[in-house]
């Protein structure tokens, strides 16, 4: 029994990582309809962000997410200005060739700059454990679970009950029509894409005393995000969180109960299953997909 | 107010729009009546800058809208209410109402233009937390117009409101839209409805393959027989 709570509760903290690297990856695809290849790699820079600022200054990584975050943001709109917005009403595959081309470009800066070393950062707070009777949580995990709530629960109230997170649910349902309400597409574009970056920039602080730090990192995560976004549902924020947990928790348990090895077969075997039964995923919207490839 | 000099308009390589001149004067209501696929709707995205290409003139308040990308029309007046309604469906009425005073001009009455088309369209104040997809055609077409109104338009131009609904509401947009030129907003109107468009306009065009072919008062175009036998039925 100890056994179980114990697995339950790392696989839901688990499962908080995933949220946040998910949430972004999902915000963009739901408002802009384009899906962002890149998205592991920002990442990846996130990560390296947070890494060298312990490094170099020592910086607590959970206070570098102070930088780190809105550098990403700042990042996000650099990019959308001189790239993604360029692409907004071309064919699909110019948006992804671009993504697929930004991708390579930043696992390769990275690897020039950092060189292809796995790197992890010695900080106490790493190994610190909290013990609850029988139960050990690791500590770095149970804060980013923690702020992956925040997270959540801050973007939803930013889009929900502000007049710019209005005019952001506005341009996703009709763009056109929020266009004649005189919101200006590209602005509002410009700032989902960088919130959706930005939201690595804390997910990579959290995470770099959890995980080492590579040029190609991001792909292991960026995988794992979009089976979580595609099993919640493309576009759907609720969605993200119920997958990213329901990843988090079946990759635990399978690890344990069958194999370490087999847990992607696991989780990728219950993914399949639920696109059989319910194929716009746990809260997808009927026609989300094929929305985004019109 | 609105002056369209030889405007031709296309979509990427197939011209809908070819050689058109009108003019709207404020306080008027102008109304273009043709059939289906005349062009009628290309006509007002050339006005609000939703079509990509657009050769000619388009003057609106004096100053040339060549240029001026769509969002910053609005901001000047010019409020396209399109076809189809165009609601954002999970969003509540009043959501739907309050994104229509996005405009600059418009953003920091919005709560006093809100309690003014509560007033005018009461239904829509009862509804006001339904989402704006579950309401009836009708009731949709309540919040548009609203929605049009929230920017504070200066011409207001409608496509088709009155496209897939019962006669009871026909009747009431129509005499919504006198109701909103008495309060000062100029109204340029696309209609297939000829007959009623015609009735409530001072004058109109007819549009018939991307060309207008004829202009006059709503009165004049009403009497016209060739007109009576092509698009009125009669």
């Amino acid at each position: 029994m100890d056994i179980f709570l114990q697995l339950l509760i790392s696989g839901i903290l688990l499962g908080g990582v995933y949220v946040l690297v998910s949430i972004g990856l999902t915000l963009v695809f739901g408002v802009m309809k384009i899906v962002n290849f890149a998205h592991g790699d920002f990442l990846m820079l996130g990560m390296f962000g947070a890494f060298f600022l312990y490094q170099l200054f020592g910086l607590n990584p959970y206070l570098s997410l102070l930088i780190v975050t809105p550098a990403l943001f700042i990042l996000g709109l650099i990019i959308y200005k001189t790239i993604v917005g360029r692409t907004i009403s071309r064919p699909h595959v110019v948006q992804i060739f671009s993504f697929i081309g930004l991708s390579v470009a930043f696992q390769n800066m990275a690897l020039v700059l950092f060189s292809a070393d796995f790197r992890s950062i010695n900080h106490p707070v790493s190994t610190k454990v909290i013990h609850m009777g029988p139960i050990h949580i690791s500590f770095p995990s149970f804060i980013a679970f923690i702020v992956a709530g925040i997270i959540t629960i801050l973007l939803f109230i930013f889009l929900y009950y502000t007049y710019t997170g209005k005019a952001i649910r506005a341009a996703a349902q009709d763009r056109f029509a929020a266009t004649l309400m005189g919101v200006s597409i590209q602005k509002i574009y410009a700032l989902t894409f960088g919130i959706g970056i930005g939201i690595l920039g804390i997910a990579g602080s959290l995470m770099v005393p959890i995980y080492s730090v590579y040029p190609t990192v991001g792909e292991q995560f960026v995988l794992i995000a979009f089976v979580v976004v595609v099993l919640g549902g493309l576009g759907s924020l609720p969605g993200a969180v119920v997958g990213g947990l329901l990843i988090g928790l079946i990759e635990t348990m399978s690890s344990y109960f069958i194999a370490p090895s087999m847990k992607q077969l696991v989780y990728f075997c219950v993914f399949i299953l639920i696109l059989i039964l319910r194929p716009n995923g746990l809260f997808g919207k009927e026609g989300a997909a094929e929305e985004a490839l019109e | 107010m609105l002056h369209l000099h030889n405007i031709n308009s296309f979509y990427g390589e197939i011209q809908v729009l070819r050689e058109i001149s009108l003019h709207v004067q404020r306080g008027e209501i102008v109304a273009i009546v043709g059939a289906n696929a005349a062009g009628k709707s290309t006509i007002l995205k050339s006005i609000s800058g939703t079509v990509l290409k657009v050769e000619g003139k388009i003057e609106f308040q004096g100053n040339d809208l060549t240029g001026i990308p769509a969002h910053q029309r609005t901001e000047m007046g010019l409020i396209h209410v399109p076809e189809g309604r165009r609601l954002f469906p999970t969003m509540t009425v009043q959501e739907n109402l309050e994104m229509g005073a996005y405009a600059k001009r418009a953003r920091l009455d919005r709560q006093k233009t809100l309690d003014q088309i509560y007033e005018m369209l009461p239904r829509l104040q009862e509804r006001k937390k339904q989402q704006a997809g579950s309401l009836s055609g009708g009731e949709q077409q309540m919040v548009a117009i609203g929605r049009g109104l929230m920017a504070k338009p200066e011409l207001l131009m409608l496509d088709e409101p009155t496209l897939g609904l019962a006669p009871i509401m026909v009747q009431w947009v129509f005499d919504f839209i006198r109701q909103i030129r008495d309060s000062g907003v100029t109204i340029l109107i696309v209609e297939q409805n000829a007959t009623k468009a015609l009735e409530v306009a001072d004058r109109g065009y007819v549009l018939e393959n991307g060309q207008i072919v004829l202009e006059g008062t709503g009165q004049e175009l009403l009497n016209n027989q060739a007109l009576r036998k092509a698009y009125l039925g009669a």
